[in-house]
């Protein structure tokens, strides 16, 4: 299996106190069975300690029961996971140290924003009064702090949602698992929350499942693409797109008056450091591949789009990479 | 943290949760309205006894009520420890060990399953032991069912007081160990109870199973009276003492319905009155030991 970190030292035997881990979090060869079913397959994840980490796949390929267990809802059939050295399931240890925003488990409808937040501030063995104003800087976070008094059975999808983060942000944890963060929210608030998300990256371990790969793509530096319950690919966002090994030219359509002029394909082979090219017809997406150790990203761009105008080809769009979402479309194709 | 923090923070949130929810105050309103013609019922059966029996006083009824014990063939010290308890309340006592398991039924089937249901609990799960969560709940039901009890005790040892049927001094004693009893025994039904709701992510589901669990454990009581009652009434023909022996005598499966333990408990005998905690612990110990071994490998 990949991992997306190496392994640099060995892992000093759990302690209670706070520990500095190089891996925040680590799955090996974690399995779970539902059934006859096999939701996740003998997945080794090492995820590095200030990361922004992304669970990417198709529906039923997994990553909801890879955070259940991370998150310790479910206990793996065989293998291990583990937060911060310690097991997923070892709340003593974790308390306070690993936040969790559930995709779909609903706020008690009863209770008042703050003194649900309070509550489970209390149960992060706060005292009371602390616990009051870790609660009000985790809503202010969040941009909900004129709902401390309204039930959470009142307040709207987003509001819902805003609140269910809050409380995964309470007393700022080390490691924190968002599921589905901005899934219902209106692009405003997704936006916030993508602000906010990145706001984390460097402070604590965030680890994200979505199904917005543009999204994964924008905030996290390195993510997992799961398929069947499999791990198919694993690295740092550039390694997953391959922004440092090919480039992509959306080529414009002439005006019909025009003759469409021939793509310079030979020159752009000539190119150094550019092992080979593919164009799609019917996509009019040229990509160009070259070997990152002669030249880099920026510099072919530069010489590909310099043969191109001058040929007189008319240019749309450059991306460096495929993106995530191709990339995501090529490896999970049945 | 101690698990012992954490189940008092999950048990008190239960409570508050308890008396400021729509369904908790409905359910409190129609317990004192049912409590309140449950204590008229409970005067007028002391009244009627008084009145069979005779004396004016209470000491006279207590003497003439002892004499009539002792004539019926009872002890005479256990004769004069339970002329000493005010019928009325002992009475009120046999109508709070039914309010109990229904209140603990209706109040505690979502506690958990509610919880279950829409994944809340994951709120819960990642800050708290699952024992100590569960734990929190089954205290925290228990708690509310027994707060209800003790003020329907009070309110109906007021009533009674103010009829003049006991004492102050009884007030503190029997009224307190009255409830006292009855909470024990709530404390069986909201094991089970609290057993039935961390096993079902449907509170609907949870409540029918609540019930039907509480039928099956009544069933044996049930039968239990009657065949000691059916024994006794044909022995009576013949040895009076015998038939009177059967019908102290419990049956072994009677055990499986709580409610009968009150009279172990209220007994004059510390065997006995053991006999009925241990009982009542057993229930718990079996039924929260098995719910929370099974909630601490459930996948929530």
């Amino acid at each position: 299996m990949e991992t997306t970190t190496p392994e640099t030292q060995e892992e000093a035997k759990p302690a209670k106190k706070k520990k500095v881990h190089e891996s925040a979090v680590k799955l090996s060869k974690a399995t779970k069975r539902f059934g006859d079913k096999l939701a996740v397959d003998d997945l080794t994840l090492n995820i590095r300690a200030g990361w922004v980490y992304g669970l990417i796949g198709p529906n039923g390929a997994g990553k909801t029961t890879t955070f259940s267990m991370l998150a310790g809802y479910l206990e793996p059939t065989s293998g291990t996971v583990e937060v911060l050295g310690f097991s997923s399931r070892s709340v003593d240890e974790l308390r306070g140290r690993l936040g969790v925003l559930p995709q779909d488990a609903l706020l008690p409808a009863l209770d008042r924003v703050g003194e649900l937040l309070i509550h489970l501030s209390r149960l992060q063995d706060v005292p009371h009064t602390k616990a009051i104003s870790m609660a009000r800087d985790a809503l202010r976070e969040v941009g909900g702090l004129d709902w401390w008094d309204m039930r959470c059975g009142a307040l709207s999808h987003g509001m819902a949602k805003r609140v269910a983060l809050a409380q995964a942000l309470l007393g700022e944890p080390d490691v924190v698992l968002l599921d589905e963060p901005t899934a219902g929210l209106d692009p405003r608030v997704a936006y916030d929350v993508r602000q906010l998300v990145k706001g984390l990256k460097g402070k604590c371990t965030v680890i994200i499942s979505s199904h917005n790969l543009q999204e994964l793509e924008e905030v996290c530096d390195a993510a997992a693409i799961l398929d069947h319950g499999k791990l198919i690919a694993s690295g740092t966002i550039a390694e997953l797109t391959s922004a440092s090994e090919e480039i992509h030219v959306r080529v414009g359509r002439t005006p019909r008056a025009q003759q469409a002029p021939p793509l310079p394909l030979d020159a752009i082979r000539a190119i150094p450091g550019v092992t080979r090219y593919e164009y799609d017809e019917e996509r009019r997406d040229l990509g160009v591949f070259f070997d990152r150790k002669q030249a880099d990203a920026e510099t072919i761009i530069g010489q590909v789009l310099w043969v191109l105008l001058n040929a007189q080809v008319r240019i749309s769009s450059v991306t460096k990479g495929r993106g995530l979402e191709q990339r995501v479309m090529d490896l999970t194709d049945d | 943290m101690s698990p012992a923090a954490e189940i008092t923070l999950v048990a008190a949130r239960e409570l508050k949760k308890s008396i400021r929810s729509v369904k908790g105050i409905i359910l409190g309103i129609l317990t004192l309205l049912a409590s309140f013609m449950a204590v008229l019922i409970c005067i007028w059966i002391e009244s009627g006894v008084r009145s069979k029996i005779g004396g004016g006083s209470t000491e006279a009824f207590q003497e003439a009520y002892e004499q009539a014990a002792v004539k019926a063939g009872s002890d005479p010290a256990v004769a004069h420890y339970m002329t000493h308890i005010p019928i009325s309340l002992v009475a009120f006592l046999k109508v709070l060990v039914w309010i109990g398991p229904l209140l603990v039924a209706l109040l505690g089937f979502d506690s958990i399953a509610g919880d279950l249901q829409h994944r809340g609990v994951r709120y819960w799960t990642v800050r708290t032991r699952r024992w100590s969560y569960l734990l929190g709940k089954f205290f925290g039901l228990w708690g509310i069912v027994s707060i209800v009890t003790l003020v329907l005790t009070v309110l109906s040892s007021i009533a009674v007081l103010i009829r003049g049927y006991i004492t102050v001094g009884d007030f503190f004693s029997w009224g307190l160990r009255c409830w006292l009893v009855s909470a024990l025994i709530v404390g069986t039904w909201t094991a089970v109870a609290t057993f039935i709701s961390s096993r079902f992510k449907t509170p609907l589901f949870a409540l029918l199973t609540t019930f039907g669990a509480f039928f099956c454990m009544w069933l044996p009581g049930c039968i239990g009276v009657v065949v000691r009652w059916g024994t006794a009434m044909q022995q009576s023909a013949e040895n009076e003492a015998v038939a009177r022996a059967t019908v102290a005598q419990i049956r072994w499966y009677e055990y499986l319905y709580p409610n009968i333990y009150d009279d172990l408990l209220l007994s004059p005998k510390p065997l006995h009155v053991a006999e009925g905690v241990g009982a009542c612990a057993l229930y718990i110990v079996v039924f929260v030991g098995i719910a929370t071994a099974l909630f601490a490998k459930k996948d929530v």
